[in-house]
């Protein structure tokens, strides 16, 4: 059984392919477009990083691609499978978002960690309830997990014993157990104390180059400089610019630069 | 006829005299209590999240229901059930079926809307990251919101245990032997009110104290992850460093 995730370099480096890919998504909550129009590939082992500006639609445009939200117009494909639209009867509609989901890690802002479970049971119920794993099996699995993020020791440890920085590598964990294709993050260390993000920025260096994909919203521009392949600009729905990181030393767009400019 | 009451003398004696009466009186009380908040606990879940569907007409119906049945007194309720609507359908239902109807029926829609509070109190997070590990919409429902609903749940659950024993004495109208029926009759034999509706009193008061510490107890071991996170939320959140 391939345990950690170190296992994900290898067959990262063999092709380069669209792993997931939105196109032409639209968005709007009541009357109000949030995403109007965006197309946004992401290949086998890239680190796309998002920003821009509070408001801008980069969360929603995040969650499209695990499907926690729905895109009004627009296709989905994931692995060259289309995940949005379908055809499918109701029943089978849930197994194929289910199907989509356990492929996909995600990490929130506000960790979301089950209050009600130790570390250990936050990373075991997805192995147990999802992947059918034995109760041992889902274990030793979660135990590497947690090891992988330093937390091995704070296993029995509830999420409101562990500190804003151990919630989010506990997070962290709990979605790389299940062997993620792709992991996104929304703003994984805006919650936390500036003297927590180290370490979870630390933990997510680490798996970008162990090759894991990623889709990172995040306004930390060092990290996203170090780490991203692709800067994206989200700004009022739209992607108003993206490239390598030249974007952010040498911004193309005025709405860029001016963001730049105020974040950094 | 007038009646003194500084010439009364207590005969506490007919309390024990009756013993058995009361004891059985006591009994019948928790079964029906018990049967009915087993059956309304049970009732209440589906008819609270039909209560939140976003169905427009499904959330409807269960908010006209839940509604109507608070609405009605439930002496009235239990006098029509028992009387009108088995003369109308011509259903054979006998005294314990049709309170044990009355108080769920009437139950299930208190406890609706404290199941209802309970689960919208979880952070909508806690779902999304269940869906996002892959668990289906039930299974969020049944390892992640519930066992924490549940646990804000428990308090106003037991005042709701205890309000059921209490208004359980309202089904001796249709001459179920509960206590207070137990009560009455031992009354009307021995003219003794005031020693036996004080005994009957005793009982409903210990019987809401031993619910209580009970419950509370419940709570507090299933909240105690819980409590402990809000308590220290903030406080780690500022005073822990990086301890890894
Ligand atoms: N469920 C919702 N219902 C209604 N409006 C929503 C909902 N989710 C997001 N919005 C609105 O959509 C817009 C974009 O929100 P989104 O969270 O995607 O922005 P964001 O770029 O992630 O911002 P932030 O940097 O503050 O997280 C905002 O105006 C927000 O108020
Ligand atoms: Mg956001």
């Amino acid at each position: 059984m391939d345990g950690s995730f170190t296992s994900v370099s290898a067959d990262t480096q063999a092709g380069a392919g669209p792993l997931l890919e939105l196109k032409e998504a639209h968005k709007s909550f009541g009357h109000v477009d949030v995403i109007k129009g965006v197309s946004l590939t992401v290949r086998k082992g890239e680190h796309v990083v998002i920003f821009g500006p509070s408001g801008g639609g980069k969360s929603t445009l995040l969650r499209m691609m695990n499907l926690l939200e729905t895109p009004d117009s627009g296709t989905l494909t994931f692995e060259g499978k289309q995940y949005f639209p379908r055809m499918d009867s109701v029943l089978n509609r849930h197994r194929v978002l289910q199907q989509l989901r356990s492929q996909i890690g995600m990490v929130f802002q506000r960790f979301n960690l089950y209050p009600h479970l130790d570390a250990l049971h936050n990373v075991t119920l997805s192995l147990t309830d999802v992947k059918r794993m034995s109760r041992k099996a889902a274990r030793l699995k979660a135990e590497a997990s947690l090891a992988e993020v330093g937390l091995k020791d704070r296993m029995d440890h509830y999420p409101s014993q562990l500190s804003g920085g151990q919630q989010q590598r506990v997070a962290i964990a709990r979605a790389l157990a299940m062997d993620p294709k792709v992991m996104l993050f929304d703003e994984p260390t805006s919650a936390l104390d500036p003297e927590l993000i180290g370490e979870v920025l630390g933990v997510m260096e680490r798996l970008a180059r162990e090759g894991m994909t990623m889709v990172v919203v995040t306004h930390e521009m060092g990290f996203a400089r170090r780490v991203g392949d692709r800067l994206v600009f989200v700004s009022e729905g739209v992607i108003a610019e993206s490239g390598g990181k030249e974007i952010l030393s040498t911004p193309g767009e005025d709405r860029t630069k001016a963001f730049l400019e105020a974040v950094l | 006829m007038s009646w003194n009451p500084t010439d009364y003398q207590f005969a506490w004696n007919v309390v024990w005299q009756y013993r058995f009466w009361l004891l059985e009186g006591t009994l019948l009380t928790l079964k029906i209590a018990a049967v009915s908040m087993t059956l309304a606990m049970i009732f209440a879940l589906p008819l609270a999240l039909l209560r939140m569907s976003r169905l427009r007409f499904l959330s409807g119906v269960a908010m006209i229901y839940i509604a109507v049945l608070r609405a009605i007194p439930l002496l009235v309720f239990i006098l029509w059930m028992y009387f009108g609507v088995t003369l109308v359908t011509g259903l054979q239902v006998d005294a314990f079926g049709a309170g044990v109807i009355c108080l769920t029926l009437q139950y299930s829609a208190w406890l609706a809307e404290i199941y209802r509070a309970g689960l919208q109190a979880i952070d909508k997070g806690q779902r999304e990251a269940a869906l996002s590990t892959g668990l289906s919409q039930s299974r969020a429902f049944a390892k992640v919101i519930w066992p924490q609903a549940w646990r804000i749940i428990i308090p106003p659950l037991a005042s709701n245990f205890i309000g059921i024993i209490k208004d359980s004495s309202l089904v001796g109208v249709i001459g179920l032997n509960e206590l207070m029926r137990q009560a009455q009759i031992a009354d009307s034999l021995s003219f003794r009110p005031f020693e036996l509706f004080t005994a009957a009193m005793v009982i409903y008061i210990i019987l809401a104290l031993i619910i209580s510490p009970l419950a509370s107890l419940v709570e507090r071991r299933a909240a105690r992850s819980l409590s402990v996170q809000t308590r220290r939320a903030t406080r780690t959140r500022r005073s822990l460093g990086a301890a890894a």
